[in-house]
């Protein structure tokens, strides 16, 4: 099967418009015999095959304006089976050269011109609705929407040319509602615009769970329907979810979906700190403790990385709360030391010590796991080097911390020995900027290089 | 049409002629010394008197002339936007005016009557003085404008002048006088210390209790105004005459010659009754000063060649009409004096043609470019100020000094006020907001719940045996019998018959009511609302007017004005074009522009009608709830038209009654209670909740009410929409409470009534539902109303009112598509705007 394209005809000619099909589906045509007629912004021109064969399938029918270059018709043997036409769809989302709707920055491009000055802020902050009537809804509609915490203008609408109403978002609230599912896979629905009836259910008794509305999600809104989860196999081990497993996934899930998350990553020399570590008299603080305390002593310096997002606010903490990711056979958990910011290396080796065994004997109390403004997640025990985390949400960033290691490093035009450890933090963007985010590691690489503890 | 008058073949047909007798033109011939001696009541004293009455308009005019051109009058400078139309050179002719007229006569004059003002003013005071005006003046506004003069520059010091001191005023007097020439300049310059707290203005400016009533800025406007104020007279017994000075252009406006006719109804000195009998005390004084604003009616914009010959065309009397010299106010008076003697004997109507030049021009930014400077300076020279003062010298009562003494005394009193009335602080504006100002006096609000009962000769029988009383008896109150079946007009009580009866109960209970129109004794109008009524009332009280709509409405708004309670009827709606300026301008403004001191107790019984094509078929309600002042009511079920009646008929507010002629005979089928016997009053401004409902408002006025019950059927049957019908019953006021509410609930409003589309007043509702409940709206408000086309025949008629299809149509079309539907009509928005484009639509 063979392409037959729009030509470009011309340099300037972006789209071009089919007046007349010289041949219909069905007809024989040869290379280099006209087929059809298409009207430039200049001219109208005829244009030859470029295949020989039957005319299977025309794809853009006539007085329809495409981009050039797009495949307007198929050419092959008689037999031949037609490929999925889907893909040669003509419109603004499947092909991508075919999308002329005007975009906020293509309007910045070409201020000459634009439209109407008047004309552009009405233009919507979304990719702007292709065809009349949908995306509208009624006033009410839309406040029902938002009572409801549904785009109301997402749906489907029953009022004139498909007017969003009222009974509109009812109806899709109520389904919403009537589908088993988990608060959590609802809360995501409903943020994400996903529609749960669509989404297939993993979870027992046909519940729909956060991870399928996560997967829906990734595999877009068209495959949310068609792509089912895989179904469990029968060879391999099934693991039924525990509470903790659970709760990981949903968070981890929430946030990867909500932060939009930045990686600054230091290298930094752990000499002076290696020294100090030994040199104390009546204490051996671990590297962590010294990770922790300079992260408090930088965070001092840069209250903004203590922060939450509150929506319409970002709110900075008063108190440095720090969490420390404990690894544990079921999953992992995060303890927290509260108000780090008043307490000595002394105190913070005590309380890491201390929640860390209660964390491995199963004894936390939610107030020990809870209240954290940021949270560092330290591998290094594993050999790892570098790594990102994810952010544990409220915290507005993470500190991913890897193992000291021996390397040669460049000093004064030297090759020198030194023990490197690696920290790379994942910001929440909504929050904070790459300089302060910056900024903040250079501190810390600074306390943590100077063993200013 | 009274069967008294028989019309005659044998005496129609005879060969006759009409004569006309002569019209005298400037008899007037005495001298100042004659009319000393002869005449009682033209002493030296009073001669004085009108010397100072004129220099004091000639110096108030000055002052506003001066004002108007160079911001100055001797020491006090000021700016003045507004208008100042000047009577300069027509002093006489108001002054001479009023010589003869007491507080009971009431004058109504003109956008140039600063003059007449002060001269009916000066001899109100004179009258008054004593307990009586210091009544007037420490009542009035709370005092305020007194006290303002009493406050500031108090100088009481009076006039002593003329030979052996003819002519001395008093303390009290002089208090008089201040007050009068401040309110009326603070009147002009719109502060809230003016006569009419600055709503009226240089050109309406009036102050009842000295008998000077509304000036009027629309030209002849005060012609059927001032013979309301004269039926008012005669129906209620009052004292006095009422007096329209119009000027000689208004002869040229058809509502004056409405009021003519009007006036001049053979009826009052042929088959009105017992005291009642005889000629309205109706003058209509014509301040002919020979131009319009520019053009000349006496040989150019007019045929006749004097104005008091219009008098021969419309009575025997001719109007006792005469031409007389207003340059000399001892001719006007003179005539003033028989004329006034004619009216109380009850053989008016009078017209006067009271010739008068003004010096200067229409405005002060006049610059006469119509007129030889030559006919301005003849004039200047037979000045009648000057006139009279030189005769005064020569009859002996003064001496210069004298003049000179009244002038400076002028000088003095209008600088004071001039003063006064341009101190910020002393004279403020009103503050105009949403809640204080004009607003809260647009409506005076009041209802009388006790109705002040009625005088003997008022009903001719009791009003149990009124025959359409016992002809009601008989019928259903419920126009639904208990098997559920729709009783007709001929079973249950009527539309028209619930409005008889409250119109009826007022009758028994309200003197003050007149009722009169187009065919409304003995046909008891066209539709029969007051059949039965003739055999009730006294032509007083109950009476046929010319065709003369203007006349109709503008007399019942002087009616109302005296105190009197008047209830008019335009036949059909579509005439209500005929009394445009009466309903917009006068009916509408007056409770405001006097400042909330008068009242407005008037019911304008309006007729919608159908079936008779494009002039006698069209829903003009929008009109009149455009113009603020107006109540506008439409009531649709015989249980809301006799209470509304009621309401309308115990208040103080111009009411506008609309009743569709579709309803006349509808029986109460909305009120599930029926019709009740006694008498009630529903509020106006609160609509109807007809029906519950849950998915669609639908709201409608008048008879459209019906054809949306059909249609809230369709929808609830056939598509399973519920619907709540909501009857408006009032444009103006309309309390949005129940609608908004409702709205709320459903989300969804359909506005449809029998008016045109386009600029209807339901567009005005739905704008306002949407500013109010924007966010609970569902769909953007559809409003179904008539095509904007002439009205068609009454056989296509449903191509052009409302039709319940259409509402469901708007529904399909504009809300929500109905599923398995077929709309009858396009009502898509290209539909729409296409024929927008060509103006139709």
């Amino acid at each position: 099967m063979q392409e037959i394209i729009m030509p470009q005809m011309g340099q300037s000619v972006e789209e071009a418009e089919i007046t007349q099909w010289l041949k219909q589906e069905g007809d024989s045509v040869a290379e280099g015999e006209p087929i059809f007629t298409i009207q430039t912004d200049k001219a109208e021109i005829e244009c030859e095959s470029t295949a020989t064969g039957v005319l299977r399938k025309i794809l853009v029918p006539e007085e329809v304006e495409v981009p050039v270059l797009t495949v307007v018709a198929l050419v092959g043997a008689a037999d031949e089976d037609l490929p999925d036409l889907a893909q040669y769809a003509v419109g603004t989302e499947s092909t991508p050269a075919a999308s002329p709707a005007p975009t906020p920055a293509s309007e910045a491009a070409a201020p000459e011109t634009a439209p109407a000055p008047e004309a552009a802020p009405a233009a919507p902050s979304e990719a702007p609705v292709p065809s009349a009537g949908k995306g509208f809804a009624s006033p009410r509609a839309r406040a029902a929407g938002k009572r409801l915490d549904i785009d109301a203008r997402a749906l489907p609408g029953s009022g004139p040319g498909g007017r969003v109403l009222e009974e509109d978002v009812l109806a899709y609230h109520e389904a919403q509602e009537s589908v088993p599912s988990t608060p959590s896979a609802r809360r995501m629905a409903k943020m994400e615009g996903v529609d749960l009836t669509a989404v297939p259910a993993s979870g027992p008794r046909g519940h729909v769970l956060k991870e399928d509305v996560r997967q829906a999600l990734a595999s877009g809104p068209a495959a949310a329907a068609q792509a089912p989860l895989p179904e469990a196999s029968g060879e391999g081990k099934v693991i039924p979810l525990t509470p903790m497993r659970r709760i990981i996934a949903e968070r981890m899930v929430q946030s990867k979906f909500s932060a939009p998350e930045f990686y600054i990553t230091v290298e930094v020399d752990m000499k002076n700190a290696v020294a100090f570590r030994t040199s104390l008299p009546h204490f051996k603080p671990s590297f962590n403790d010294l990770v922790l305390r300079a992260t408090a002593r930088a965070i001092q310096d840069f209250p903004q990385v203590n922060a939450r997002w509150l929506g319409d606010a970002v709110e900075e903490l008063p108190d440095i709360n720090i969490g420390f990711a404990t690894a544990l056979p079921e999953g992992l958990i995060v303890p927290v030391i509260k108000q780090i910011q008043k307490k000595s290396l002394q105190d913070i080796n005590r309380e890491t010590k201390e929640l860390a065994g209660k964390a491995q004997a199963g004894k936390l109390t939610p107030e020990d796991y809870s209240g954290n403004t940021f949270t560092v997640s330290n591998l290094g025990a594993f050999g790892v080097d570098t790594f990102t985390a994810i952010i544990n949400q409220p915290d507005s960033a993470i500190l991913a911390v890897g193992q000291i290691k021996d390397r040669v490093v460049v000093i004064d035009g030297g090759m020198q020995i030194r023990p490197i450890m690696k920290l790379t933090l994942s910001s929440d963007h909504r929050v904070l900027d790459g300089a302060v985010s910056a900024q903040f590691m250079g501190r810390l690489k600074e306390i943590l290089e100077n063993a200013d503890f | 049409m009274p069967k008294s008058i028989m019309v005659d073949p044998r005496k129609v047909r005879k060969a006759t002629q009409v004569k006309v007798g002569a019209i005298p033109v400037n008899q007037y011939k005495k001298t100042v010394k004659q009319e000393i001696k002869d005449n009682k009541d033209l002493s030296a004293g009073r001669c004085l008197r009108i010397y100072r009455d004129m220099v004091l308009i000639r110096e108030f005019e000055s002052m506003l002339d001066s004002i108007k051109k160079t911001q100055k009058y001797g020491d006090v400078s000021y700016m003045h936007a507004g208008p100042a139309h000047l009577s300069l050179g027509q002093e006489a002719a108001a002054v001479g005016e009023c010589i003869h007229l007491g507080v009971e006569d009431h004058i109504w004059g003109s956008h140039r009557s600063h003059g007449e003002v002060i001269a009916k003013g000066l001899r109100a005071v004179e009258d008054l003085q004593g307990a009586e005006l210091e009544a007037v003046m420490t009542s009035f506004w709370d005092g305020r404008v007194l006290k303002t003069v009493e406050t500031h520059e108090p100088d009481w010091e009076g006039l002593k002048v003329g030979v052996r001191n003819a002519f001395k005023t008093t303390e009290a007097e002089e208090r008089g006088v201040d007050f009068l020439i401040y309110g009326l300049l603070a009147e002009i310059f719109a502060r809230e210390t003016g006569f009419n707290k600055g709503l009226g203005g240089s050109m309406h400016v009036f102050f009842t209790p000295f008998g000077i009533y509304p000036n009027n800025a629309i030209v002849g406007g005060s012609a059927d105004i001032a013979t309301g104020s004269a039926l008012f007279k005669k129906c209620q017994q009052q004292p006095g005459i009422s007096v329209a000075n119009i000027g000689d252009a208004s002869s040229g406006c058809g509502p004056v010659w409405e009021a003519l006719g009007f006036a001049s109804m053979a009826q009052f000195k042929k088959l009105w009754d017992g005291a009642y009998r005889g000629g309205l005390p109706m003058l209509f004084n014509f301040m002919n000063n020979f131009y319009g604003m520019g053009g000349q009616p006496i040989g150019e914009t007019m045929g006749y060649d004097f104005i008091s010959r219009i008098g021969s065309g419309v009575n025997p009397e001719n109007m006792h009409a005469e031409t007389v010299d207003g340059n000399n106010p001892l001719a006007v008076a003179e005539a003033y004096k028989r004329k006034k003697a004619i009216l109380l004997k009850g053989d008016g109507p009078v017209l006067l043609d009271v010739q008068c030049y003004r010096q200067t021009g229409h405005s002060p930014s006049d610059q006469s470019s119509y007129r030889e400077r030559e006919e301005i300076e003849m004039w200047r020279k037979a000045d009648c100020i000057v006139e009279f003062g030189e005769k005064l010298i020569a009859a002996g009562v003064a001496k210069q000094a004298d003049l000179d003494a009244i002038k400076a005394y002028a000088e003095r009193k209008i600088t004071k006020a001039a003063k006064l009335a341009t101190d910020q602080a002393i004279s403020p504006y009103l503050k105009l907001t949403a809640d204080a100002g004009v607003a809260p006096i647009m409506f005076s609000n009041r209802i009388d719940e006790d109705l002040p009962g009625i005088r003997e000769g008022d009903v001719l029988m009791p009003m149990e045996e009124c025959p359409r009383v016992k002809l009601i008896a008989k019928k259903s109150r419920k126009g639904i019998a208990e098997n559920g079946k729709v009783l007709k007009g001929n079973k249950a009580v009527t539309f028209g018959e619930a409005i008889f009866e409250s119109v009826l109960h007022h009758f028994y209970h309200d003197s003050r009511l007149v009722a009169y129109g187009e065919e409304n004794r003995d046909w008891g109008g066209a539709f029969a609302v007051y059949q039965g009524l003739t055999e009730c009332l006294p032509y007083h009280r109950l009476f046929n007017s010319p065709i003369s709509e203007a006349a109709i409405v503008g007399t019942g708004v002087g009616y109302a004005l005296e105190g009197g309670r008047a209830l008019v009827e335009l036949m059909y709606c579509d005439f209500l074009g005929r009394a445009g300026d009466e309903v917009f301008n006068q009916m509408a403004k007056w409770q405001a522009m006097s400042g909330g001191f008068c009242q407005m107790p008037m019911v304008m019984r309006v007729s919608v009608g159908s079936k008779y094509g494009a002039q006698h078929s069209q829903d003009w309600t929008t009109l009149c709830a455009h113009i603020p002042g107006l109540k506008v009511v439409f009531p649709a079920t015989p249980y809301d038209a006799k209470g509304m009646i009621a309401t309308a008929l115990s208040g103080s507010d111009p009411v506008i009654f609309f009743e569709s002629q579709r309803l006349y005979g509808q029986t109460e089928t909305i009120h599930p209670e029926g019709v009740p016997k006694e008498y009630y009053r529903i509020p106006l401004g609160e609509p109807n909740m007809v029906k519950e409902g849950s998915d669609l408002t639908l709201l409608t006025f008048g008879a459209t009410l019906y054809r949306a019950q059909e249609a809230v059927a369709i929808l609830e049957k056939e598509h399973g929409v519920s619907v709540e019908l909501i009857d408006g019953r009032s444009l103006v006021p309309f309390n949005y409470d129940m609608l908004v509410e409702s709205v709320k609930k459903t989300g969804k409003l359909i506005l449809s009534s029998d008016a045109c589309e386009r600029g209807s007043f339901l567009h005005t509702i739905a704008g306002n539902v949407t500013q109010m409940a924007f966010d609970y709206l569902d769909a953007p408000p559809a409003v179904v109303g008539a095509q904007n086309w002439i009205v068609p025949a009454y056989e296509q008629e449903d191509d052009f009112f409302p039709q319940p299809h259409w509402i469901v149509d708007a529904y399909h079309t504009q809300i929500k598509p109905l599923a398995g539907y077929t709309p009858v009509s396009d009502r898509g928005v290209e539909a729409l705007m296409a024929e927008k484009r060509f103006g139709i639509c």
